[in-house]
């Protein structure tokens, strides 16, 4: 028995009932851009005081011997937006909530950020969201769950977290598709597992047969001229964080991902709120979470400085990447770096670290832009929705857009 | 129906009216009956499709444990596919499992993964090293290229004078290393600290009076092999007293090294882990070739779909070996392919179970259900042997009896996973992470410390499973294998500690598991332990009872005052008081102990429901112990970790006979798993026989 996919998909295997299929109907009748704009999302949890962090003066005079001297190599694609403060936190789970909360800017289960760009290009790419970070961690329930995540499709459930470059990769990597061989087998094999299979199992199988749809849907969209096969970054050593130099790596594969087309948003975690992730590549003997914590300036300083360095490293990478319309990857990406808190020590939730680059940053870009210290960061993402065609007033928690 | 004796008809009673389950009528052993009102309409359909055991998705734990044991293949399944929910403390409980699109892409991209990875030379295992501290053996490892041990917050008491550590580099290649010391001189004294290696003085460094702060002592060429890591403190006082828990509470006038890092920053190499046998090779372990591509396909496909593969299976798998030959790939490669698509397809994802009442299961079902039960994994070469030879009868005496099969899974090292898989997330301490969160403020708190005390509880299981020794017993048992740091937390001296020797937790007035730390933090539940949150891990963990929901309209906890007072105020309230009076004593026992198990001021003497008064741990731990509840929920917990399935008021027979059968035949973990494979639980679709 070998069906063939279209008989496969009008009436699915073995008389199995297939739900409607959206991704296969006609799509918005609106014409797409012909250069999709993207977001990507640079959290470091568990933040970073003001005091290292915030520059001295303001517009493209801005100086600092603190965290931002490590900006240099990107500082004229960037800007520096000091004074914005996030949803405030209820004390309990301060980690935890800090983290859950970003993006979402709401305590209501609201989407994030990120997915609310993603259903601009539902059908579009292979994965509405990316969600990338540098620490994994064992199971666990709630509210533990919430100090890795930033990323949250609905109330309750998650974005998926890929943890490791070589998940990355294999996520990402062109030719990485399941072949119309491979779809055959899965097929075949469900038809004679779905022969014995009681009213309950075929209920199951219907949302495996949805799975094996959009695996096919997915192997069906073409990269752009634009993409260029990443390098393979090995295999995974099973541990637990991610290092340095695993994290540039996957920073560079975000980059590979945006030029394929892989996704249109993305939200990186350097790691998880409260982490204990080993620094000692830093010189420093503790983890972020104790650091932060703890009155130690030069410390503070070299973590804040390898962060912005990540960063750069990001931003760079976007800015090597061509676009399908020949410009920069960065021309039509709008990267944001923050953190879900400003001074750990007392969980702070104000005056947080915040960097800007891509078409939204254009006008401003090199410069130190000071907004009314608590201005919501729900004001920029809302401004960030609106550029990018979202019909929103005011996101969350927001008061209305930030003026650039 | 033998009925109950007078002290659980009393708890049962009292609770019954505070709890969502309703008090049995007789000893069955209770489990949700939701299904109960419909085994009419279920039985009328039983002929047709009745569903009544699922085709079951693999948890990510047993996916892991499958790669590794059928593939050879090490790879963390939870670090690639979405989080599973977890059931019970379980991750493997059929209705939870399902599979949604995001599910199978990943599961794809992971396949891609471990396809590409079988036969290949072993990934390098994680850096590890070793340390001693005191003459004890730590270790801990990390995944990047350095290395830190953490010499935690108690063991403080060790470095007011000198104090020698040993670490083992691998050899191989010369480290470099910082010891990084936060010294701490409150007590207004400076002190200098002088750092030898090997006797060798490589550096010095001073705290002034009244500071806290942090110095490093670099070194370097240090070569593989141990090294001593000496450390004076001068000027010290080696006639005063060590620092003991209450004193360091107590902010003494403290001056020495509160912490010292030692974190070498030349990468350590490891040797290569064992091969696993060849998996893409043909019979005979011959290299995979066009001619024997069938043979080889067809090998690896009974594996994977654990079942029997004839021509109809064959065919599309052979069409993806062609076309990767087609595209030039090796016939090694095509293989991978393969693989690829059986590991996404329904006969892998799926355990096959008990879809109708008029298809019967065979053999190859069972085998499966019986790793799965065992191993958390794909049955071995053995097991589908005999699936195809017709085996694994319960009535089959032979070596390929349900019996004698089930005797060599219990003897084999991968049931140890029983310990780890069942028995630690059963009680919750396996879930480091969310104790994090809820641990980070107490002031012992450290992942070693989390660490020893998991290893504590795993120990004390690990020895009761190898003694045999009755399930219920591991509530009373005196003695435990605690390490230092873990005596320390729970109040002994340091002079007092002997490495070699148990911990006398039965002295130590916390025996068996209520008194261990790892236990006490995860039944904490909050930041702050209340005698509520205890109670009720107590009646869900160790009775099965679930606690009733508040009456609506319940007054918040007032947030200005103390916890303690809070609570108080709160049960005293009459609404509230008529379930707090009858749970609360189920946790007011633990009392004695803080978030992490260490000892504090708390009145012992607790009234339970039953009437009883306990006035110690250990009299409460033997109450427990007597508890024909806890006879029947242990009995539940581990049959319902075997059958793979929340268990349904159809099962309550059966499960009472395997709860008496077990009581019967001693208790142990063994005796339950084996009294429930052999139960109609395990061999027929609902339990009923």
């Amino acid at each position: 028995m070998n069906p063939s996919r279209r008989m496969f998909l009008r009436a699915g295997a073995a008389g199995l009932l297939l739900p409607c299929l959206p991704s296969l109907l006609p799509r918005a009748t609106a014409a797409a851009p012909a250069v999709p704009r993207r977001l990507v999302v640079f959290v470091l949890p568990n933040g970073m005081p003001d005091a290292v962090w915030r520059p001295a003066g303001t517009g493209a005079g801005w100086t600092t011997s603190g965290v931002l001297t490590a900006l240099a190599p990107v500082r004229g694609d960037t800007a520096v937006i000091s004074g914005l403060a996030s949803l405030p936190g209820t004390g309990e789970f301060d980690h935890a909530e800090s983290l859950t909360d970003l993006l979402r800017a709401s305590r209501q289960g609201a989407v994030s950020l990120d997915q609310r760009i993603a259903d601009l290009h539902a059908g579009d790419v292979a994965r509405r969201v990316l969600q990338v970070s540098g620490e994994r961690a064992t199971p666990c329930s709630e509210p533990c769950t919430w100090r890795r995540t930033a990323s949250w499709r609905s109330a309750d459930e998650a974005t998926p977290r890929i943890v490791s470059p070589r998940a990355l990769y294999q996520t990402i990597a062109p030719g990485g598709a399941a072949t119309s061989a491979v779809l055959d087998v899965a097929r075949a094999d469900l038809a004679r597992f779905a022969a014995r299979a009681g009213t309950e199992d075929r209920q199951r199988l219907d949302r495996y047969v949805q799975g094996l749809v959009d695996l096919e849907a997915r192997g069906a969209l073409a990269p752009p001229a634009s993409c260029v096969a990443p390098d393979d970054p090995g295999v995974e050593t099973g541990s637990a964080y991610t290092g340095d130099a695993e994290l540039r790596t996957m920073l560079t594969l975000v980059g590979h991902a945006l030029a394929c087309d892989t996704t249109r948003a993305v939200t990186f975690l350097v790691g998880n709120a409260g982490s204990d992730r080993p620094l000692g590549f830093l010189g420093l003997p503790y983890g972020h979470h104790a650091l932060s914590h703890t009155d130690d300036p030069p410390a503070h300083i070299a973590l804040g400085r390898w962060a912005v360095d990540l960063w750069a490293h990001l931003v760079t990478t976007l800015s090597d990447l061509t676009d399908v319309d020949g410009q920069r990857l960065l021309d039509h990406t709008d990267v944001l770096f923050t953190s879900d808190m400003g001074d750990g020590t007392r969980h702070a939730r104000e005056r947080l670290p915040v960097l800007l680059a891509g078409p939204l940053a254009a006008g401003r870009a090199g410069q130190h832009v000071a907004v009314p210290e608590g201005t919501p960061v729900s004001n920029l993402f809302t401004t960030l929705l609106q550029a990018h065609g979202v019909d929103e007033d005011a996101f969350g928690d927001a008061t209305g857009a930030l003026s650039l | 129906m033998a009925s109950l004796p007078r002290p659980a008809v009393l708890l049962l009673g009292a609770l019954a009216a505070c709890t969502g389950v309703d008090t049995p009528k007789d000893d069955d052993v209770d489990v949700d009956d939701t299904d109960a009102a419909e085994t009419d309409e279920s039985d009328a359909r039983a002929d047709t499709d009745l569903p009544l055991a699922p085709a079951h998705r693999l948890s990510a734990r047993e996916l892991g444990h499958t790669f590794s044991d059928v593939l050879g293949v090490d790879v963390d399944p939870a670090a690639w596919l979405p989080e599973d929910p977890h059931v019970e403390g379980f991750d493997h409980l059929d209705a939870q499992l399902v599979v949604t699109s995001d599910w199978l892409d990943a599961l794809h991209t992971l396949a891609r993964e471990v396809a590409a990875r079988v036969d290949a030379p072993p990934a390098t295992p994680p850096p590890t090293t070793r340390i001693e501290l005191q003459g004890e053996a730590l270790s801990w490892s990390t995944g990047i290229a350095h290395a830190s041990e953490l010499v935690p917050f108690d063991a403080m008491w060790a470095f007011d004078r000198a104090t020698t550590t040993r670490v083992e580099l691998p050899a191989g290649t010369t480290y470099d290393a910082v010891f990084w010391l936060l010294g701490a001189t409150e007590a207004g004294e400076p002190r200098t600290v002088t750092v030898r290696v090997d006797g060798d003085e490589v550096g010095t460094v001073s705290f002034a009076g009244n500071e806290r702060a942090r110095r490093s002592v670099s070194v370097s060429g240090l070569a593989g092999g141990w090294h001593d890591l000496d450390l004076d403190v001068t000027p010290s006082d080696p006639e005063a007293p060590p620092l003991t828990r209450d004193t360091e509470l107590a902010q003494p006038p403290y001056a020495g090294v509160d912490e010292l890092h030692f974190v070498p920053v030349a990468p350590i190499a490891h040797a290569a882990p064992a091969a696993h046998p060849p998996v893409l090779v043909c019979t005979g372990g011959i290299p995979v070739t066009d001619t024997c591509a069938d043979d080889a396909v067809t090998r690896l496909a009974r594996r994977v779909w654990r079942r029997p593969i004839d021509a109809e299976d064959v065919t599309p798998l052979r069409a993806v070996y062609d076309d990767h030959r087609a595209t030039g790939g090796t016939p090694t490669d095509a293989l991978r392919e393969v693989l690829v698509a059986l590991l996404v397809s329904p006969s892998f994802v799926y355990r096959r179970e008990w879809t109708r009442a008029d298809v019967a299961p065979d053999a190859y079902a069972v085998a499966a259900r019986l790793s799965f039960a065992v191993w958390s994994s794909a049955p071995d070469d053995a097991l589908l042997t005999c699936a195809a030879a017709g085996g694994l009868g319960a009535a089959d005496a032979g070596a390929c009896g349900l019996g004698a099969q089930l005797d060599r899974l219990l003897a084999d090292p991968r049931a140890d996973r029983l310990i780890d898989d069942l028995m630690l997330a059963w009680l919750g301490v396996h879930d480091v992470d969310s104790l994090w969160i809820r641990a980070q403020s107490h002031p012992r708190w450290t992942p070693e410390l989390f660490g020893d005390l998991r290893a504590e509880t795993r120990g004390l299981i690990a020895h009761a499973r190898a003694e045999r020794d009755d399930l219920r017993d591991l509530l009373t048992v005196g003695t435990s294998a605690g390490s230092w740091r873990v005596a320390t937390l729970y109040g002994v001296a340091p002079a007092s500690f002997l490495a070699d020797t148990p911990l006398d937790t039965a002295a130590l007035g916390r025996p068996g598991l209520l008194g261990q730390g790892s236990v006490l933090a995860a039944s904490a539940e909050g930041s702050q332990p209340s005698p509520v949150d205890r109670a009720v891990w107590v009646m869900r963990t160790l009775l099965c009872q679930e606690p009733a929901q508040p009456p609506p309209n319940i007054p918040p906890l007032d947030a200005s005052a103390d916890p303690r007072d809070a609570l108080a105020a709160h049960v005293a309230n009459p609404p509230c008081s008529t379930c707090h009076e009858t749970i609360d004593p189920l946790g007011a026992p633990l009392d004695g102990f803080d978030l992490l198990g260490a000892h504090v001021d708390a009145d012992p003497a607790v009234t339970l429901p039953t009437g009883d008064e306990v006035t110690s741990v250990a009299a409460y731990a033997a109450w427990l112990r007597g508890r024909p509840e806890l006879t029947s929920c242990f009995t539940r917990k581990v049959a319902t970790w075997v059958v793979g399935r929340e268990l349904r008021g159809l099962d309550a027979a059966a499960l009472t006979t395997v709860r008496d059968l077990s009581s019967a035949r001693g208790f142990d973990l063994d005796t339950i798993v084996r009294t429930t494979v052999e139960s109609p639980l395990f061999l027929a679709p609902t339990g009923a026989p």
